[in-house]
């Protein structure tokens, strides 16, 4: 029903996304891409080609490391996060909760218009 | 059959990646682990094989545009190495200065107060402010390079009269002005969503700014506060975000030491027997505490104005210690508690940081011997020369007398 969220809408918070899904347990590419989708309800789909060159930016900002693991026949690479990472993010959990607040409180009495009928 | 297409479609991507064999062999690995698994969910869920290949691929989007995506994070990566190599060899040269620092025969104002010395009553208040201004040794490393730029700097821009200008022109503008290459890190911007087209609106008529400042209102203009900053490297000026020059932390000593010795360090004086202590010498101006507070009452509020319970406790062992030899001799005491520390306290106090201490990330400053040894950001480090700046023109327009 609702229109996936587009990529100008997650700009800023993509990163912060990525993290929290990160925050509990490691995981590799596409299973972060699926914590995601599973998440958002399937709002949110980050593309394979914007996923993987974000992965290596927070892996050279030393946000989140990896580890390589051969055991299942295929190389998989698992990431999960640095100290620096669980830093980062809640400093920006905290951040981003308090502008959603804000957002909302500007939206409210937008929303709060009783649709129109049809 | 999969295989085929994956194979194909990596080996055109590795061709694209200007990396070497091993860093083109992990991303390999790493997209073919999610191409195989997206397969099969897809195939799972119903696709023919053909048509999941195709969505799975699809998802990569254009193999050359995402090997430039790679590339260019490898390039940075890059970048990053060089600049930490600079900052070695500036905390090396930094050594080297403290060393023939320490070599330099003692100032004759005498910066090694003891914590505790003994002293006639109202002796603290004598002094203040002598040596202020008499010593001119170099604020921090030097570099004829960045100074040269920062000289460019520090000219005075003709004309500023921007309407609506693209963010990129207008900074190329100012460029052009001074004769320095403004370079903007469009892949560092782009993470925050800016793009170089941002209007710029600025109209100065009367005052002649600064080329550093004219950058500043520029880049406040053009993305709101705080967002973008600038940073001299290798002889030209560098944009990029305030996020990501706090990876950048430069090494710059300061000589405070006029500083500290106008300043004094926060004393009292306190007589045996009585339960109020007089007032000494208050450094400057600046810091101050009231009269009329108990001996165990001064350790505390020592601790609390110089910032940490370790200098508290210092300044309560110190008391103790004394009880006895006042007990003796009678002698007013004074208790000092080193300007270097109340400095400091104002320093990570009133300019933005990051600070490790105050934030839990960020720069440092470290004393030695009326020397500043500060990591930060070269936006924190002009801040911190503002502010040194301004203690000292502060200092001298004051009287002697208080």
């Amino acid at each position: 029903m609702t229109e996936k969220f587009g990529p100008e809408l997650m700009r800023g918070s993509l990163d912060l996304m990525v993290l929290s899904v990160l925050s509990a347990e490691p995981k590799y590419g596409y299973l972060i891409g699926q914590s995601l989708r599973e998440a958002s309800r399937g709002m949110i789909d980050v593309k394979a080609g914007t996923m993987y060159p974000l992965l290596h930016r927070l892996e050279d900002d030393k946000l989140i490391k990896c580890r390589w693991d051969d055991s299942t026949g295929r190389r998989r690479k698992w990431y999960e996060l640095t100290a620096a990472g669980h830093r980062r993010l809640k400093q920006q959990a905290t951040q981003w909760y308090e502008y959603s607040q804000c957002l909302m409180e500007m939206l409210k009495p937008i929303l709060a218009v009783p649709p129109e009928p049809a | 059959m999969s295989k085929q297409e994956f194979e194909l479609y990596l080996s055109l991507l590795s061709r694209f990646l200007r990396l070497n064999a091993g860093q083109r062999s992990e991303i390999s690995d790493e997209l073919r682990d999610h191409l195989e698994e997206r397969l099969d969910e897809l195939t799972a869920s119903g696709l023919s094989q053909e048509a999941a290949i195709r969505q799975a691929l699809d998802e990569f989007g254009d193999a050359a545009e995402l090997a430039t995506h790679f590339t260019q994070l490898a390039h940075r990566r890059r970048r990053r190495i060089l600049m930490r190599c600079t900052l070695a060899s500036i905390a090396a040269a930094s050594a080297v200065i403290l060393i023939s620092f320490a070599m330099w025969p003692a100032d004759p104002g005498g910066n090694m107060v003891p914590r505790v010395v003994a002293q006639q009553p109202g002796a603290g208040r004598a002094g203040m402010g002598s040596g202020l201004g008499d010593v001119a040794a170099p604020e921090s490393t030097r570099d004829p390079q960045r100074e040269a730029v920062e000289t460019k700097l520090a000219t005075k821009i003709e004309e500023l009269d921007f309407d609506d200008i693209p963010l990129n022109d207008a900074l190329q503008d100012i460029a052009d002005q001074i004769e320095l290459d403004i370079f903007i890190n469009h892949s560092s911007l782009e993470e925050e969503g800016i793009n170089g087209d941002e209007p710029v609106t600025l109209k100065v008529n009367y005052t002649k700014l600064s080329a550093a400042t004219a950058i500043e209102l520029i880049l406040e203009r053009a993305t709101g506060p705080g967002q973008l900053t600038y940073s001299i490297r290798d002889g030209l000026i560098y944009i990029q975000t305030t996020e990501a020059s706090e990876d950048d932390l430069e090494i710059q000593v300061y000589n405070v030491r006029d500083i500290l010795d106008g300043v004094k360090p926060i004393t009292r004086t306190v007589y045996p027997g009585i339960s109020g202590g007089m007032g000494g010498g208050s450094g400057g101006g600046f810091f101050q505490i009231e009269d009329d507070i108990t001996a165990s009452a001064v350790s505390m509020q020592l601790g609390g104005a110089a910032g940490g319970p370790g200098a508290g406790g210092g300044g309560g062992s110190a008391m103790g210690g004394m009880g006895s030899a006042i007990a003796a001799g009678l002698k007013p005491v004074t208790i000092e508690i080193p300007a270097g520390k109340v400095l400091i306290d104002v320093i990570t106090g009133s300019t933005g940081g990051p600070w490790m201490d105050i934030d839990g990330d960020g720069g440092k400053i470290e004393e030695f011997d009326g020397l500043f040894v500060i990591r930060q950001t070269q936006k924190s480090h002009r801040e911190i020369k503002q502010l040194l700046d301004t203690l000292r023109a502060t200092a001298k327009e004051q009287p002697k007398k208080r």
